[in-house]
C-alpha cells in the first residue's frame, strides 16, 4: 500500500481559503471551522481548516485567517497567520477587489508577475481568492474589497530573496496549483518499484495494477489476486517496470478517467501534469455535450446502453504498442467499483 | 515506414553543435527546425527546411514526411525534456532510426560555473507549475529549465519562500553559448538584472563553497 507524505497548500490557497470563511462569516454571522476551495485547473477542492484566532464581525466587514501548513517539506511559510480581511460596500464599481496589507510584499523592480507598484499576490491565487469569494457572494451587484495579509510576514520575507527581487515589506502570495505535493517523486516510484518486485517473487506469471485505491478493491473484488500494486500517477513508470522484469501477463483495473490518460499519451497522469480526461473520453464515446467528470459520462452512457469495452481495448493496445508488454488485460471501473468495461490483448 | 533522425544541435551557439549533428543533418531530405537551430548548424542546402517551432505542426511535418529521411532539430539534447518522447509516443520507438546526442543547456552551464553535474535534479518549469520546484528541496544539486512565465525571477522568489536556498550558491545562467550569454553569481551583492522575454535560462543550485 502506497503511503504519500502530508500534502501541504500554498500561500495562494491559504488566501482563497481565509478570504471564503470571511465571505461565509459576513453573511452568516457564523465563523466556519473549514473550508473547501476549488483549485485551479482540476476538478478537485481542497479543504483547509479555518484559524480561530483574532477575529472581527461588524455591519459590513468580517476577518477570517488560516495557518498555513506546507506539508511535509517545512519552509519559510509554514505557519504563518494568513489574514483577510473582507469589506462590504455599496458603490457603483461592482465586482471583487483583491489587495494586500501587512506583511504582503509590494512590487517595485520589473520582471515578475505582478506590475511595479502592485501587491505581490500573483495571477493565479488572485483568481482564486476571487472565485471562493463569489462562490459565498454570487450576487455580482455588490463591491467587495479583500486585504490579504500576514502577521509576521515582513520578518518572514527577510529569509527570502524578495528583498533583492525588489519585493518588499513582506512575503508573496504564490502557487499555480494551490497544493505543495511533499516532493517525494522518488521515494513514490521506489515503493511502486519495490512492490513490482515482491510481486515478481510471488508470482512471476502475472500481475495486477491500479493507479489507486478504487481500482484494487474492484480487481480484488473480482478476481481476487494475492496483491494489486498501486502506481498512483505513473503509469508508464509502473509499465516500463513490468515489461523489464518479464511478467507473463499483466492485468491493470481503475477508473477511465485515470485510465484514458494513457491513450492521451501521457505516461503521468497526475491533474496537474495532465489534462482531464474528460472531453477526450466524450469525443470517444460519440457524445457531443459538456461533461464535468468522466463519472459523468458513465452515467450517461449507461443510460443509453452503451458500455467501455472499445475504450479498453483502445488503451490495452496503446499498452502493447508502448510498452511491449506481451500480453495484458484492462479492467474499468466506475467511481462504485463496477465494472463498466474489460479487454484482453495477447501478443 | 519512418526514418527519423533527431538531432541535438546544442544549447544556442554554434560553436557547440557537434559534426556528427553537421553531418547527420547533411544526410537527411527533410529538416525540420526553429529558425536558431537551423542557424546554428549553418549552411544546408538541397533540402527541405521547414521552420517550424509547433508541437503540433512539427509532428504533422513528420507524418506527411513517412519514407523520407527527415531530420528534427532539437535543442540541448534529446533526453531532457524534448519532442523525442512525443515524437515516439505518436509514430511509435522504431520510427526513430538514430538519436545524435547534443549538449545540453545543462551541461553547458554546469561547465561554465565550473561545478559538477553529477546526481543533477533537473527540474523543468517550462509550461509547467512552479509548485515542482519543492522537488529541489530534496537535492544538493539542481538544474532548473526556466521559460519566460516561469522565469529566474519568479522561480527565485518561490524557491527562497519554499526555504530551498539556505546553505546553497546559485547562479542564473542566461542565453547560454550564444553571443548574449550572461551568468550572475546570485551573491548576497550582486544585482539581480531582469530578464527580457527570449532569454533562455537555467537557474543551478549547488552546495555552498
Amino acid at each position: 500500500m502506497l503511503t504519500l507524505n502530508k500534502r501541504g497548500f500554498t500561500t495562494g490557497a491559504g488566501a482563497a481559503a481565509a478570504a471564503k470563511a470571511a465571505a461565509i462569516f459576513l453573511k452568516t454571522g457564523t465563523l466556519p471551522k473549514s473550508v473547501h476551495i476549488l483549485l485551479p485547473n482540476v476538478k478537485e477542492s481542497l479543504l483547509i481548516n479555518i484559524h480561530s484566532g483574532t477575529l472581527t464581525l461588524n455591519i459590513n466587514t468580517a476577518t477570517a485567517s488560516v495557518i498555513k501548513l506546507s506539508g511535509d517539506d517545512p519552509d519559510v511559510t509554514n505557519g504563518l497567520e494568513i489574514v483577510a480581511a473582507l469589506r462590504l460596500l455599496k458603490h457603483s464599481i461592482h465586482g471583487i477587489a483583491v489587495t494586500g496589507g501587512a506583511g504582503v510584499g509590494r512590487v517595485t523592480k520589473e520582471g515578475l508577475q505582478q506590475k511595479v507598484g502592485d501587491w505581490a499576490i500573483n495571477p493565479v491565487p488572485r483568481a482564486m481568492i476571487t472565485q471562493s469569494v463569489s462562490e459565498v457572494f454570487s450576487d455580482d451587484s455588490v463591491r467587495l474589497e479583500i486585504e490579504i495579509s500576514v502577521v509576521n510576514g515582513e520578518l518572514a520575507a527577510l529569509k527570502t530573496f524578495n528583498p533583492r527581487l525588489g519585493i518588499t515589506g513582506g512575503i508573496s502570495i504564490l502557487g499555480t496549483t494551490g497544493i505543495v505535493e511533499p516532493m517525494s517523486v522518488d521515494a513514490i516510484k521506489e515503493t511502486v518499484k519495490c512492490e513490482i518486485d515482491v510481486s515478481f517473487c510471488e508470482n512471476p506469471d502475472s500481475i495486477c495494477l491500479a493507479p489507486g485505491k478504487i481500482g484494487e478493491d474492484a480487481l480484488r473484488r473480482i478476481l481476487q489476486p494475492s496483491r494489486v500494486v498501486q502506481f498512483s500517477n505513473f503509469p508508464g513508470f509502473a509499465m516500463d517496470y513490468v515489461k523489464q522484469k518479464g511478467f507473463r501477463h499483466t492485468i491493470i483495473g481503475g477508473h477511465p478517467g485515470k485510465l484514458a490518460k494513457i491513450l492521451m499519451g501521457y505516461a503521468d497522469t497526475h491533474s496537474g501534469r495532465s489534462p482531464q480526461a474528460t472531453a477526450f473520453v466524450a469525443e470517444f464515446m460519440g457524445l457531443n455535450d459538456n461533461y464535468n467528470t468522466v463519472e459523468e459520462i458513465i452515467g450517461k452512457v449507461a443510460n443509453i446502453g452503451g458500455d467501455f469495452t472499445k475504450l479498453a481495448h483502445e488503451i490495452c493496445v496503446k499498452i502493447q504498442n508502448i510498452y511491449r508488454i506481451p500480453s495484458i488485460d484492462v479492467y474499468l471501473f466506475d467511481m462504485k467499483k463496477t465494472l463498466i468495461g474489460h479487454s484482453t490483448c495477447t501478443g | 515506414m519512418h526514418r527519423i533522425t533527431l538531432i541535438g544541435v546544442g544549447p544556442g551557439g554554434s560553436d557547440y553543435v557537434t559534426y556528427k549533428a553537421v553531418k547527420s543533418a547533411q544526410s537527411c531530405e527533410v529538416i525540420i527546425g526553429m529558425k536558431h537551430q537551423i542557424a546554428a548548424i549553418g549552411e544546408i542546402t538541397g533540402k527541405t527546411i521547414y521552420e517550424q517551432s509547433g508541437i503540433e505542426e512539427i509532428l504533422n511535418i513528420v507524418g506527411k514526411n513517412e519514407g523520407k529521411a527527415v531530420g528534427v532539430l532539437i535543442t540541448g539534447d534529446a533526453g531532457i525534456y524534448s519532442l523525442a518522447e512525443k515524437i515516439m509516443e505518436r509514430f511509435g520507438r522504431d520510427s526513430v532510426k538514430e538519436i545524435v546526442p547534443g549538449i545540453s543547456s545543462v551541461m553547458a552551464s554546469f561547465a561554465k560555473v565550473k561545478e559538477q553535474w553529477l546526481n543533477v535534479k533537473i527540474i523543468s518549469v517550462h509550461g509547467r507549475p512552479i509548485e515542482r520546484l519543492n522537488d529541489a528541496s530534496h537535492h544538493e544539486r539542481v538544474a532548473i529549465l526556466c521559460d519566460k512565465k516561469n522565469n529566474s525571477m519568479r522561480v527565485l522568489e518561490a524557491l527562497s519562500q519554499m526555504g530551498v536556498l539556505n546553505n546553497s550558491s546559485i547562479y542564473i545562467c542566461r542565453n547560454i553559448t550564444c553571443d548574449n550569454e550572461k551568468i550572475i553569481e546570485v551573491s548576497t551583492l550582486a544585482d539581480l538584472t531582469t530578464p527580457e522575454e527570449s532569454d533562455k535560462e537555467v537557474v543551478l543550485i549547488v552546495p555552498a563553497r
